[in-house]
C-alpha cells in the first residue's frame, strides 16, 4: 500500500490542484455591484421637470442592469433628492462622492444647480452627466453634457426666424442666467445677421402676472418674439398674448409641453428643440412606449427625458471602453463616445464633453399637438464658446453676471425687468 | 493485480475533474484574450481618433490665426466694399503668406449667399484642380451656411471623396494620401459676419492616410468608411505594404451591415462577419467632425492563435500524462517512468512557442489540459485504451518528429549550449541575419548586436534558462549589414537530469514590419504637434513603466509638474504665434537641463512634466528644479520680444506620494498649486498634508452649514487699551467656533474656508449683531459710547447691500456709526476689487473709522495708507513680540508709529504681553495697546463687568510714575 501511493503522488497532487482551480473558478463569478448617484428634485418648484428626468434615468440604470450588467457588475442607483435648492444639491453632491465613494453623478437640471456642482466634481476628478439644454459657454472635463447649448437651438432658431418671419426681434426670458447668455449670444448673432433686437425683456422665474408685457409688445411691434420664458411663466405668456387681434408669433425654446397645454388658443407658436416625443422612429416609438410603462402615461417625454437616458448609455460605453469604473479612468475618454439614442445619434464632441445634436422646429397647430416643420439637415457641433467673442470675453461676462447677483446664478427677487 | 480496479476507479474520477478544470481553463483563456483584443483594438481605433482630433484642434487655432492676421480683417473690409481687382490682388498675397505659413493648399472666400468671391491656389499642387466651382460649393455648401447662419467652425469630410474615387476608378495611394479636407468658418469683419472661408490642408501632412498607419500587428486592419449618396465606402489597404488600397461598397441600410452599425453612431467593441465573410473581432467609431467612420479589427483566427496552440499542447500532454498513469499502473520500472517523463517534458517544451507562459511554467496543468481532449472516448473504451498504448506512443513519436519538421520550415531556430555558445542554427536563421551558417554555429549571443548585447537582457535569458522556466519577449538584433530587426523570441531550457541546463533552443519570429508599423503610427498619436515633445498619453506611459521599473529595481522616480507662471499674458497681450513659439523654446531649454534617461513632455497649455528615471537622493531632484527654474529664467527672445516668465514646480516621488500614474501626477499638480500659492518661479515637494487639507476643508465646510443656527459661534472681545490711560473704550470682536466633534477649530483655519463658500457674510451678520448687542448694553449700563472693532473680509466688499444692513442693525439699537470700526488687512486691499475702494470711501462718508490691520506682515506699501481713508494703524503681534530682546523690532516700531502719526493716524500695537514691552510703547507714545497684559478675548458680559477699567489698571499706573521717572530724569 505504501509503495502504491509513493507511486501515485503526482497524481495525488494533480488532483488537488485540479480542485483548486475548481473552487477559484467558483469564486469568481459571484456578483458585485457598483453605486452610482441620481440627483434630482423630487420636491419643490422644479420637480415637475426633474422628477420624468430622474425616473429615465433610473429607466436606463434598469435596462442595463437586465441585459447582464456592466463590466459584470449589476449597478446600482442612488437616488438623492435635491428639493430644488442648490446648497442641498451640494450638500447631497458631497454625500454621494465623499461618503458613498460614487465616481459618477447624473443630475441637476437648472444651470445654477450644475455651477454650483461644478467645483466639487472639478477638485474630486469625479463626473458628473447634465442632461439639459442649456446656454454653454461652459465646459469642464468633469461634466459630461447631453443636451443642447446654445449654438445647436437657440442660435438657428432666431436665424430660422429671421429668414422665415421677419428681421425685428424682441428678447423675453427669466431673469437667470440660461436666458440672460442665450440672449447675449442672440444680440451679437441678430447683429450679424442683420436683425434687429427691439426689446428685451426678463421675468423673475415662476412670475406668473407678466407686468407691463403686452404694452411693451405694441411698442416695439417686433416682427417675432424669441422666448426663454422658464416653467409657469409660459402659461400666462401665451394666454396674455394670445388676447392681440394679431398676435405676434412666438419662438419658445425652454418649453415643456405641459406648458402648452393652454386651451384653444390663437397664436402662431413654434417650439425649437433637439427632440420631440412625436417622432416616428421606430426605436423612438419604442423608448416612448417604455418610458411611459416606466413612469406612467401622464408623463412627458421631453428632450432632457431623451438626455438622461442616452447619457445614462454614453457613460456605460465609456466604462465598457475604459475597462474600469474609476471616474479618473473614464474623464478623459469621453470625446467621440457615440450611441445610437432613440431619435439620433448622440456622438460626443472631438475636442469637448458635449455632444452633436440635430435642431427641429415644431408648429403647435390648432389640436394642441407639435408638428415639426423643420429639420436642419446635419449634425450640429456643440460648439460652448460662440466664435465672435474669446473665451475669456465670455467667462468674464459669465462672471459679471454672478457678482451683479450677489454671487448666484439667478437675479435677486428685488429686481424686475423694466 | 488487485489495485487495478482502484486504479482505473481513481483515474476515471481524476480525469472527471481534469476535465471541469480544462474547461474552466479554456473559457478563462479565451475571456482574457477576448478583453486583451478589446484593449487593443480600441488603442488602436484611439490612435486614429487622436489623429483626427489633432486636426480638428488644429484646425481650430488656423482660424484664429487667420481672424489676427495683421491687416487681413481691413483688406477684406476693402475689398467687399470697393469689389476692385487691386484690392482682390492685395487680399490675394496676404491670403498666400497665410496659407503658406499655416500649410494650406488651397483657400476659397465666399459672401453669405456662398458666391466664390476669390481662390488662391499658391502651391499649385490642389490635385484636384479639376474641381469644378459648382462641384466644391455643392459639397462644401452646408458648412458654408452653418459658418454664415451659425458661426460654426467645422471641418470638411475628406475631398475628393471616396464615392468618387471608386466612380472614377482612382485608388492610387498617393492620391488617397493626398487627401484635403476644408475648414470651413465665418469670416468676421468688423463684428459682423461678411462670408465664409474654406482652407484645404492635405491629409500628407498628417499622415492619416499613410499606409503603415493603415494596418496593425500583421493581420489587423482599420477600414476608414465613408457616406455616399446611396452607398458607403470604405478605404482598406492590404496586408503587405506595397500594395494598393481598394475602396470596398456597400449599400446604405442593407440589413446587418455592420458599416449601418459604425455610419450610425455608436461605438463599440464587437464580433462581427467582414465584408468578405471573414469572422473578425473589432472596434469602431463614428465621428461626426469628418463624417467619417474608423473601424478596428482584427481576424478571430489571430486573436484566438494562443488557444489553439493551448489546445494542440494539451492533447499531447493529456497522452503524455496517460502514459504515465498507464504505465506506473502496469509495474514498469521507475527507469522507464523517468525516461519518458523527460520526453514529455521537452514535448512539452518545445510545442510550447505560445504565449501562454503560466501554463508551460507548471508542468502539472499542461497534464490536466491535455489529458481533457480524450477523456471521453476514455471513459467508454478504457480496455482498449491500455491495449493500444503501444502503439500511440509510436505514432506520438512521429508526431513529434513532423512537427520539429513544421517548426523549422516556419520559425527562425537556433540551438546553444548552456554557455550560450550557438551549437545550430536553422538557415531562416542564417538567411536573417546575413550570416552563414557556418559563420553562426560557435559564435555567441553577443555577435549580434542589439538586445544581444545587453547583458541585463542575456542575464535575465539564462537566469529564466537556469531555472527551467520558458523565456519569452521582444527583442531587436542588428544584420550583418547593421540594419535592425526584430524578433519575438521564445527560449526553451532543455535541463539534464540532475537539474543543470544542458542547452537551450530560441524560437524568433520575424516581427520587424509589424514593428516599424506600429512605430511609425504609435508616433503620430504620442508626441505634442507643437513641441514635438510626449503628450499627455505617452507621458503616462513611460511615467507607467518608470514605476514598474522603480519596482523592480528598488528605487525612486521623480515627477515634476510644471506650470509657466504668467504665460496667458504673452498669449493674450502677443497673440498665440508668439505664444506658440515661446512654447518651443521651452521645451527645447527643459530637453537640455535633463539626462537622457528622463523624460520631459508637454501636458497642454503650458503646463510641462518632467519624470527623472531612478533617481536616488532627494538632492538629485532638487538640482533638476533649480536647474530648470534658471533655464526658464532666461530671457526668451522671439522677435523682437525679450520674454521672461518664471515656472512653478510641484514635485511627488515614487514609492513615497503615490501609487500609480495618475496619482502621481495628480499630487505633483497639488504641490504645483502650493508653489503657486507660496509665490511661485520655486518648487514644493508633494505632503500628504496637501491631501488631507482638501478633506478637512470640505470636513470643515459640510460642519459650518447651519452651525451659527446650532449656536457653535460665540464672539470674545479683547480691550484695546489706551497706553496713556491705561482704560480702554475700544474692544476687537474676535469670533469662535466650537463644533460638537471637531472641538475648537481655529479662524484661521475656518475663516478661509468660509470666505471660499460664502458663509463668512453670514458669520459676519452674526458678529455685527452681537456685537451692537454688547454696544447697547454698555450705553444704556454706563451712558458712553463702546467702540467694538470689526474685522471685515474681500467678500463682505461685493455685497451691495452691506452699508445698508450695518446701517439698519445700528438704527434698531439706537447706536451710531461711532460705535464700530473696520480692521481691514491688506489681503483686502490687494484683492484689488473697485468695489473696495468704494466701500471704504462710503465708510469714511458715514464716519466710520477703519483701521489697518496686521500691519507689517503683508506687503506693507504706504501707498495704501496714503490713498485710502484709514485712521488707525495696527501694528503685527509679530514685530511688537521681540521689541525688548531685538533692537531691530524695536527700531522698526518706532520708525512705524512715527510715520503713522506723521500721517495723522493712531497707532496699536498687538499682542502686548509683558510690562516691558508695554514700557518701551509708552516711551515711543504709541497711542493704544491690545493683548493679554490687559485682558485675553472675554465674552460680553465680563466686558460690561469691566466697565473699561482692567484689574491691571493700578499696578499699570503705579509702573506708569516709574516710567516717567526714568524718561524725565
Amino acid at each position: 500500500m505504501g509503495g502504491f501511493s509513493f507511486k501515485h503522488r503526482p497524481f495525488v497532487r494533480r488532483l488537488f490542484f485540479a480542485s483548486v482551480l475548481l473552487m477559484l473558478f467558483a469564486c469568481n463569478t459571484s456578483d458585485e455591484t457598483i453605486k452610482v448617484g441620481v440627483l434630482h428634485s423630487l420636491s419643490g418648484t422644479m420637480a415637475p421637470s426633474e422628477q420624468p428626468v430622474a425616473m429615465a434615468t433610473m429607466m436606463a440604470i434598469e435596462e442595463i442592469n437586465a441585459s447582464g450588467g456592466l463590466l459584470g457588475k449589476q449597478i446600482e442607483p442612488m437616488l438623492f433628492d435635491g428639493q430644488s435648492n442648490d446648497e442641498h444639491f451640494l450638500r447631497l453632491a458631497k454625500r454621494l462622492l465623499i461618503d458613498e465613494g460614487v465616481d459618477v453623478v447624473f443630475g441637476c437640471w437648472t444651470s445654477s444647480c450644475r455651477k454650483t456642482l461644478k467645483p466639487l466634481f472639478e477638485q474630486r476628478d469625479n463626473l458628473l452627466v447634465y442632461p439639459v439644454q442649456f446656454e454653454g459657454v461652459e465646459s469642464s472635463d468633469n461634466i459630461l453634457y447631453t443636451g443642447a447649448t446654445a449654438s445647436q437651438q437657440v442660435m438657428p432658431a432666431l436665424a430660422w426666424g429671421l429668414r422665415n418671419i421677419g428681421p425685428r426681434v424682441m428678447l423675453v426670458g427669466s431673469d437667470y442666467v440660461f436666458p440672460h447668455v442665450a440672449n447675449s449670444i442672440v444680440k451679437h448673432q441678430a447683429g450679424m445677421l442683420g436683425g434687429e433686437i427691439v426689446d428685451e425683456l426678463y421675468y423673475i422665474l415662476g412670475d406668473d402676472v407678466l407686468r407691463n408685457l403686452r404694452q411693451r409688445v405694441n411698442d416695439a411691434k417686433p416682427d417675432f418674439i424669441l422666448s426663454t420664458l422658464n416653467g409657469s411663466s409660459n402659461r400666462q405668456f401665451f394666454q396674455l398674448m394670445s388676447l392681440e387681434e394679431n398676435p405676434t408669433p412666438v419662438i419658445a425654446t425652454s418649453i415643456s409641453e405641459e406648458d402648452l397645454d393652454v386651451g384653444n388658443i390663437e397664436l402662431p407658436v413654434y417650439v425649437a428643440n433637439s427632440y420631440f416625443e412625436q417622432f416616428s422612429r421606430v426605436d423612438n416609438r419604442d423608448f416612448v412606449a417604455r418610458f411611459h410603462a416606466y413612469a406612467g402615461e401622464d408623463k412627458r417625454v421631453s428632450a432632457a427625458v431623451e438626455a438622461a437616458y442616452s447619457g445614462v448609455y454614453l457613460w456605460a460605453q465609456a466604462v465598457e471602453q475604459a475597462h474600469s469604473f474609476h471616474a479618473g479612468d473614464v474623464v478623459g475618454t469621453l470625446p467621440a463616445h457615440s450611441i445610437n439614442g432613440p431619435a439620433d445619434k448622440l456622438v460626443v464632441a472631438l475636442d469637448s464633453n458635449h455632444v452633436w445634436r440635430k435642431f427641429y422646429l415644431a408648429k403647435l397647430d390648432g389640436n394642441q399637438a407639435l408638428n415639426v416643420i423643420y429639420t436642419a439637415v446635419d449634425y450640429l457641433p456643440p460648439t460652448p464658446y460662440p466664435v465672435f467673442f474669446s473665451r475669456r470675453k465670455w467667462e468674464n461676462y459669465l462672471n459679471d453676471l454672478y457678482v451683479q447677483w450677489g454671487e448666484q446664478w439667478y437675479a435677486p427677487i428685488l429686481v424686475t425687468g423694466d | 493485480m488487485k489495485y487495478r480496479f482502484l486504479f482505473t476507479g481513481l483515474l476515471s474520477i481524476s480525469l472527471l475533474l481534469l476535465v471541469f478544470a480544462y474547461i474552466a481553463l479554456t473559457r478563462s483563456l479565451e475571456n482574457d484574450l477576448t478583453v486583451s483584443a478589446k484593449q487593443r483594438m480600441n488603442a488602436v481605433s484611439m490612435v486614429k481618433f487622436n489623429q483626427l482630433g489633432q486636426i480638428y484642434k488644429t484646425n481650430h487655432q488656423d482660424v484664429l490665426a487667420l481672424y489676427q492676421w495683421p491687416s487681413l480683417e481691413a483688406q477684406f473690409s476693402q475689398y467687399w466694399e470697393s469689389r476692385d481687382s487691386e484690392q482682390a490682388v492685395v487680399l490675394s498675397e496676404t491670403l498666400e503668406e497665410f496659407a503658406e505659413r499655416r500649410n494650406f493648399i488651397t483657400i476659397w472666400v465666399f459672401d453669405n449667399q456662398q458666391n466664390a468671391m476669390l481662390k488662391i491656389n499658391p502651391t499649385g499642387i490642389m490635385h484636384a484642380e479639376n474641381l469644378s466651382k459648382q462641384h466644391l460649393v455643392r459639397y462644401l455648401n452646408p458648412l458654408l451656411v452653418a459658418a454664415s447662419e451659425h458661426f460654426q467652425i467645422s471641418a470638411s469630410p475628406f475631398y475628393p471623396t471616396l464615392e468618387s474615387l471608386y466612380q472614377e476608378g482612382i485608388i492610387d495611394p498617393d492620391i488617397i494620401n493626398r487627401r484635403v479636407s476644408f475648414v470651413v468658418a465665418p469670416l468676421i469683419v468688423n463684428e459682423q459676419v461678411i462670408g465664409s472661408v474654406a482652407m484645404a490642408r492635405q491629409a500628407s501632412d498628417t499622415g492619416f492616410f499613410r499606409h503603415r498607419a493603415m494596418s496593425f500587428d500583421g493581420s489587423g486592419h482599420i477600414v476608414l468608411i465613408e457616406g455616399g449618396v446611396d452607398a458607403m465606402y470604405g478605404l482598406l489597404y492590404p496586408d503587405a505594404l506595397d500594395g494598393f488600397p481598394s475602396i470596398l461598397v456597400e449599400p446604405i441600410n442593407s440589413v446587418g451591415s455592420h458599416w449601418s452599425r459604425v455610419m450610425n453612431g455608436g461605438s463599440g467593441t464587437a464580433f462581427f462577419d467582414n465584408t468578405n465573410g471573414e469572422e473578425v473581432y473589432g472596434h469602431w467609431r463614428y465621428v461626426p467632425e469628418f463624417d467619417i467612420g474608423v473601424l478596428v479589427y482584427e481576424p478571430v483566427s489571430k486573436i484566438y492563435a494562443i488557444l489553439r496552440q493551448f489546445h494542440t499542447v494539451a492533447f499531447f500532454s493529456l497522452l503524455a500524462t496517460l502514459f504515465i498513469f498507464l504505465i506506473i499502473g502496469w509495474g514498469y520500472t521507475r527507469n522507464i517512468y523517468t525516461k519518458i517523463n523527460g520526453l514529455v517534458g521537452r514535448l512539452a517544451s518545445i510545442s510550447h512557442y505560445g504565449d501562454v507562459v503560466e501554463i508551460k511554467s507548471s508542468s502539472q496543468i499542461d497534464a490536466f489540459g491535455y489529458l481533457i481532449d480524450h477523456m471521453e472516448s476514455r471513459i467508454h473504451q478504457d480496455d482498449d485504451v491500455l491495449m493500444s498504448a503501444k502503439q500511440r506512443l509510436r505514432f506520438f513519436m512521429k508526431e513529434l518528429e513532423d512537427q520539429r519538421f513544421a517548426f523549422d520550415q516556419h520559425c527562425i531556430i537556433v540551438v546553444a549550449d548552456a554557455d550560450g555558445t550557438f551549437t545550430d542554427a536553422n538557415t531562416q536563421f542564417s538567411d536573417l541575419s546575413g550570416y552563414s551558417r557556418s559563420e553562426l554555429i560557435g559564435s555567441s549571443f553577443a555577435r549580434f548586436g542589439g538586445d544581444y548585447q545587453n547583458e541585463r537582457i542575456l542575464k535575465d535569458i539564462f537566469d529564466t534558462m537556469n531555472s527551467g522556466k520558458v523565456w519569452q519577449g521582444e527583442l531587436s538584433l542588428l544584420k550583418r549589414s547593421g540594419e535592425r530587426y526584430w524578433l519575438e523570441t521564445t527560449f526553451v531550457p532543455f535541463i539534464n537530469d540532475d537539474g543543470t541546463l544542458r542547452n537551450l533552443v530560441a524560437i524568433h519570429t520575424d516581427i520587424t514590419e509589424q514593428k516599424l508599423a506600429y512605430a511609425d503610427m504609435i508616433h503620430q498619436a504620442q508626441y505634442d504637434a507643437l513641441t514635438g515633445l510626449p503628450n499627455r498619453a505617452l507621458l503616462l506611459d513611460r511615467l507607467g513603466q518608470m514605476l514598474r521599473n522603480s519596482r523592480r529595481n528598488q528605487n525612486q522616480v521623480a515627477v515634476l509638474f510644471l506650470d509657466l507662471d504668467d504665460f496667458k499674458k504673452i498669449n493674450d497681450s502677443l497673440g498665440h504665434e508668439i505664444g506658440d513659439e515661446f512654447l518651443v523654446e521651452v521645451g527645447r531649454r527643459l530637453k537640455s537641463v535633463i539626462r537622457d534617461q528622463d523624460t520631459v513632455g508637454r501636458l497642454g497649455g503650458d503646463e510641462f512634466l518632467v519624470l527623472l528615471n531612478g533617481t536616488e537622493y532627494k538632492e538629485d531632484v532638487e538640482i533638476v528644479a533649480s536647474k530648470i527654474i534658471e533655464t526658464i529664467r532666461e530671457p526668451i527672445l522671439i522677435d523682437e520680444y525679450e520674454l521672461v516668465v518664471g515656472v512653478s514646480i510641484g514635485i511627488s516621488i515614487y514609492p513615497t506620494d503615490g501609487e500609480t500614474e495618475s496619482e502621481m501626477l495628480r499630487h505633483a499638480d497639488s504641490a504645483m498649486y502650493n508653489t503657486k500659492k507660496m509665490g511661485r518661479n520655486s518648487w514644493s515637494y508633494f505632503t500628504e498634508a496637501m491631501n488631507k487639507d482638501v478633506a478637512r476643508r470640505l470636513e470643515i465646510e459640510s460642519w459650518m452649514n447651519g452651525a451659527i443656527e446650532r449656536g457653535e459661534f460665540s464672539v470674545l472681545f479683547q480691550p484695546i487699551v489706551s497706553v496713556m490711560s491705561g482704560k480702554f473704550a475700544t474692544v476687537e470682536a474676535l469670533v469662535r467656533w466650537t463644533h460638537p466633534q471637531g472641538g475648537n477649530i481655529s479662524p484661521d483655519e475656518f475663516i478661509p474656508i468660509a470666505e471660499h463658500s460664502g458663509y463668512i457674510m453670514e458669520i459676519g451678520r452674526f458678529v455685527l449683531e452681537r456685537s451692537l448687542d454688547l454696544a447697547a448694553d454698555w450705553y444704556q449700563r454706563y451712558n458712553n459710547d463702546l467702540i467694538v472693532a470689526l474685522n471685515a473680509s474681500p467678500r463682505q466688499f461685493r455685497d451691495p447691500n452691506w452699508h445698508g444692513g450695518i446701517e439698519e442693525q445700528l438704527s434698531i439699537r439706537g447706536l451710531s456709526t461711532r460705535n464700530i470700526e473696520f480692521e481691514i488687512t491688506e489681503g483686502v486691499l490687494i484683492s484689488g476689487h473697485d468695489n473696495v475702494e468704494r466701500a471704504l470711501q462710503e465708510f469714511s462718508d458715514l464716519g466710520i473709522a477703519i483701521s489697518m490691520d496686521d500691519f507689517g506682515t503683508g506687503y506693507s506699501s504706504l501707498s495704501y495708507l496714503r490713498n485710502y481713508p484709514f485712521d488707525t494703524l495696527k501694528i503685527d503681534r509679530s514685530f511688537v513680540a521681540d521689541i525688548v530682546e531685538h533692537h531691530g523690532d524695536y527700531e522698526l516700531v518706532s520708525a512705524a508709529i512715527a510715520m503713522a502719526h506723521g500721517l495723522g493716524l493712531e497707532v496699536v500695537a498687538e499682542g502686548v504681553e509683558t510690562m516691558e514691552q508695554y514700557e518701551l510703547l509708552y516711551n515711543r507714545r504709541c497711542d493704544y495697546a491690545q493683548g493679554y497684559l490687559f485682558s485675553p478675548p472675554v465674552s460680553g458680559q465680563e466686558i460690561l463687568a469691566m466697565g473699561g477699567r482692567l484689574a491691571i489698571d493700578s499696578h499699570i499706573r503705579q509702573q506708569r510714575m516709574s516710567f516717567n521717572n526714568v524718561t524725565t530724569s
